[in-house]
C-alpha cells in the first residue's frame, strides 16, 4: 500500500505520464464546451476532474474515449496519439470507462456484460465461433473464468448469472466498473462513480477506488461531484469552469482557492457550502 | 493506508470494512481453479431442441400413419416451414440481435434462387457447385451493399434496403421478360431431390445445422458484440466493439443465410420467381420475426411456423376469393393477413410468440436456448 505513495506525481518528474491532453478545444456550433485544456495524468495516480454542471467534464472524458472529436488539440496515451483512432481501438489500447447512466447491456446477464467488456482481449473469429469446439472454446472458457474472478473480487459473484435489468441501480453502477475492469485497462475513466450511490456507501466507494488502483495497478481519471469522494481518493484534481481550467493540484489546496470556491461552491463558508451541496446532490440523485 | 489527504470531517470514520460492496482480496488471474464448464442450465437447453429434432426426424413415419398416400404431400409443406425458418433466423440475426432494421433480405432470397437456376439449369453446372456460388455471391453482394446501407441508420436503412428489394425484383423480372419466360424453372435438379422425403431430410439437416451454429455464434464474442450494440452502441464501442465492422458482419451473415433459404426455396418449388424479391416477401420475413419474437432463436422457428401455415390454410380457399362484389387474389389476402398479424403482435405481444411461451424467462440468451 505504501508503494502507491511513491508514484504520487508531486514527488518528482521521473514518474511516467500516461495520459497527456494538450490544447484540447471542443466547439459545438458556436458554443465552446472545452477551451484550450491541458491535462497530464501520471501512471498510477488517481486524478479527478471536478467542476459545476456544464463545465465540460464529460466532454473531456468523451474526447479521451473517442466519442467526441475535438476541434483542436491532442490526446496521447503513453505517447501514442489517440485522435486518429476510433473508440474501439482506444479500448483495445487500454482505455476503459464507465458511464454516468450506466449504459449496461440490459438484456444480458452480469457475466455476459463483463465478457463484452473483455471483447478487445478476445480473438475468436466468425468461423471459429460457429461450433462448440476448438481454440475459440478454450478462449471463451478462460474469459468466463477471468470475468468470474473480477466479479468475486468486487463481491458480485452471486449476481453473475442475473439479468442486469433486474438489479438495483447502485449495483448496476458497480457492474459498469466490473465491465470496464474486464477489459484490463491501463487507464480507467469513471464518470461520476458516486452519483446515485447512497450516502452511507460513499465512504466504502472511496475505499474501493483506492483498492482498485492499488491492487490492479490502474490509473484512474474520474469525474466526480461528491467532494468527499474526491478529497478521500484523488491525488490531484483539476477544476473546470465553462470549459476552462480554473485550478489544478492537490485537492486540499485547490479546493480552498477563492476562485474555485466561488465557481463551484458559491460564496458561502466552505464547509457549510459543502454540506449544503452534498445534501442537495443526494436529494437530486 | 496513510491518509495524508484531508478526508472530509463529516464521514471520515466510515472508511472501513463494513462496506456492503464486497472486499475480498484479488486472486490475480490465471492461477485460479478452472471453471466447471460455465453454464449450469445446460440440460434444459440441450434436451428441448434435441427432443424437437428427434420428433422432426420421426415426422415422416408419423405422417405415413396419419395421412397414408398423401403423406409425402403433407411433408412437402412442412419442408417449406423449415426453409422459412432459415430465412427468419437470417432476419432475426440482423434485426433482432444486431438491431439493424434492414428490409433488404428478400433481395438475396431472389438473387440466390436465380443464380442457382441459371448455373444449374442453363449452364449445366453441378447442383452443389451452383448452390455454393449462389451463397458466395450473396456474401459478396451483402458486403458491397451493406457498407453504404449501414452508413445510414434506422428508418433510412429500412427504406434504402427496401429500395434494394424493389430494384432486384425489377431486374429479375426484366431477365425473365427478356428471356421470354414467366418464371425460371429448375430443370436439372439432382434426381434425388425430386423425392419429397429426401428433400425433407436434407432441409431438416441444414436447418438443424444452421440453428446449432447460430446458437453457438450468439454465445460467442461475435454474437455478444451484436447484442451489445443493440443494447447500447456507445458502451459497445467503449468495450472495443468495432460497430461498423460488426454491423456489416451481421449483414453479410444474414445475406448468406437468406441466400441458403433462397436456393432451398427454389429447389423446393423447382422454380425461381421474381416475387421472391418483392415487398410482399419482405413483409413475410418481417412478420416471422415480429410474430415469432425478435432476438430469439425459438421465435424464428415459431414465426416460420405461423407464417408458413397461413398460405397453407388460405390455399384451401378458391383463388381469387369472391366476397360479394370483391375479387381478392389469395396472394394479396396473404400479405394482408401478415400485415394484420404484424400489427396485432406489435400491440399485444411485442416480444413475439416466444415471449408468450417463456413467461418471466430470460429475455435473449436463455430463450434462444430452445430453438
Amino acid at each position: 500500500m505504501s508503494a502507491e505513495r511513491q508514484t504520487a506525481p508531486q514527488e518528482g518528474r521521473q514518474c511516467r505520464t500516461l495520459l497527456e491532453v494538450q490544447g484540447l478545444t471542443v466547439r459545438f456550433g458556436g458554443l465552446v464546451a472545452v477551451a484550450d485544456l491541458d491535462l497530464r495524468v501520471e501512471e498510477g495516480e488517481i486524478f479527478a476532474l471536478v467542476g459545476p454542471n456544464g463545465a465540460g467534464k464529460t466532454t473531456v472524458l468523451n474526447c479521451i474515449s473517442g466519442f467526441v472529436r475535438p476541434s483542436s488539440g491532442s490526446i496521447r496515451l503513453a505517447g501514442q496519439d489517440l485522435l486518429a483512432l476510433g473508440a474501439e481501438r482506444r479500448a483495445a489500447l487500454g482505455i476503459g470507462r464507465t458511464f454516468q447512466n450506466g449504459q449496461l447491456f440490459s438484456s444480458m446477464t452480469v457475466l455476459e456484460n463483463l465478457l463484452v467488456g473483455r471483447h478487445s482481449r478476445l480473438r475468436a473469429g466468425l468461423f471459429q465461433s460457429l461450433l462448440p469446439i476448438g481454440p475459440a472454446r478454450r478462449e471463451e472458457a478462460a474469459a468466463r473464468q477471468r470475468a468470474r474472478e473480477i466479479l468475486t473480487w468486487l463481491g458480485l459473484e452471486s449476481y453473475a448469472d442475473r439479468l442486469v435489468a433486474t438489479l438495483p441501480a447502485g449495483l448496476q453502477k458497480l457492474i459498469g466498473v466490473a465491465r470496464a475492469l474486464a477489459g484490463e485497462p491501463r487507464l480507467l475513466l469513471l464518470d461520476e462513480p458516486a452519483a446515485g450511490v447512497p450516502l452511507r456507501e460513499v465512504a466504502a466507494l472511496a475505499d474501493q477506488l483506492r483498492r482498485w488502483k492499488a491492487e490492479l495497478g490502474l490509473t484512474l481519471l474520474l469525474i466526480e461531484h461528491n467532494m468527499e469522494v474526491v478529497q478521500a481518493v484523488a491525488q490531484r484534481i483539476c477544476v473546470l469552469n465553462y470549459g476552462r481550467k480554473l485550478a489544478e493540484g492537490e485537492p486540499a489546496t485547490v479546493l480552498r482557492e477563492p476562485a474555485v470556491l466561488e465557481a463551484y461552491l458559491g460564496r458561502e463558508e466552505e464547509i457549510d457550502a459543502r454540506e449544503e451541496w452534498e445534501v442537495s446532490d443526494h436529494a437530486a440523485g | 493506508m496513510a491518509m495524508k489527504r484531508i478526508v472530509s470531517p463529516l464521514k471520515r470514520g466510515q472508511v472501513s470494512q463494513d462496506a456492503p460492496i464486497g472486499a475480498t482480496p484479488l486472486t490475480t488471474g490465471g492461477r485460479a481453479e478452472r471453471a466447471s464448464g460455465g453454464e449450469r442450465h445446460v440440460w434444459p437447453r440441450v434436451t428441448a431442441p434435441l427432443l424437437g429434432l428427434i420428433a422432426l426426424i420421426l415426422l415422416p413415419s408419423l405422417f405415413d400413419l396419419l395421412f397414408g398416400d398423401s403423406a409425402d404431400f403433407q411433408l412437402h409443406r412442412v419442408t417449406l416451414i423449415l426453409i422459412l425458418a432459415i430465412a427468419a433466423l437470417a432476419q432475426n440475426l440482423l434485426t433482432g440481435y444486431a438491431a439493424q432494421p434492414s428490409l433488404g433480405n428478400a433481395a438475396f432470397f431472389g438473387v440466390s434462387a436465380y443464380l442457382l437456376a441459371w448455373l444449374n439449369s442453363d449452364l449445366q453446372q453441378p447442383y452443389w457447385l451452383a448452390v455454393l456460388v449462389a451463397l458466395l455471391a450473396c456474401a459478396l453482394l451483402g458486403l458491397i451493399v451493406g457498407g453504404p446501407a449501414l452508413s445510414v441508420s434506422g428508418a433510412h436503412l429500412a427504406i434504402a434496403t427496401l429500395g434494394l428489394v424493389v430494384l432486384t425484383g425489377s431486374l429479375l423480372t426484366l431477365w425473365d421478360t427478356s428471356a421470354g419466360r414467366q418464371s425460371y424453372e429448375l430443370t436439372a435438379l439432382p434426381e434425388a431431390l425430386g423425392d419429397d422425403r429426401v428433400l425433407y431430410y436434407l432441409v431438416l439437416a441444414l436447418t438443424a445445422l444452421v440453428f446449432f451454429c447460430a446458437f453457438h455464434l450468439l454465445r460467442s464474442r461475435i454474437g455478444r458484440a451484436w447484442i451489445a450494440l443493440r443494447d447500447s452502441e456507445v458502451a459497445a464501442a467503449a468495450c472495443g466493439v468495432a460497430l461498423t465492422r460488426y454491423k456489416l458482419l451481421a449483414f453479410v451473415v444474414s445475406a448468406v443465410l437468406t441466400g441458403l433459404a433462397g436456393v432451398l426455396y427454389a429447389t423446393w418449388g423447382t422454380t425461381a420467381t421474381a416475387s421472391m424479391s418483392s415487398v410482399d416477401q419482405t413483409i413475410a420475413f418481417l412478420t416471422m420475426i415480429v410474430v415469432g419474437g425478435a432476438g430469439s432463436l425459438s421465435g424464428s422457428l415459431l414465426g416460420a411456423l405461423f407464417v408458413g401455415l397461413v398460405p397453407l390454410l388460405l390455399g384451401e380457399l378458391p383463388d381469387p376469393l369472391t366476397l360479394g362484389p370483391l375479387q381478392l387474389p389469395i396472394a394479396t389476402l396473404t400479405t394482408g393477413i401478415y400485415g394484420v398479424l404484424l400489427l396485432l403482435a406489435l400491440i399485444f405481444f411485442p416480444g413475439g410468440l416466444s415471449s408468450v411461451f417463456s413467461r418471466g424467462g430470460r429475455l435473449v440468451q436463455g430463450e434462444g436456448g430452445k430453438p
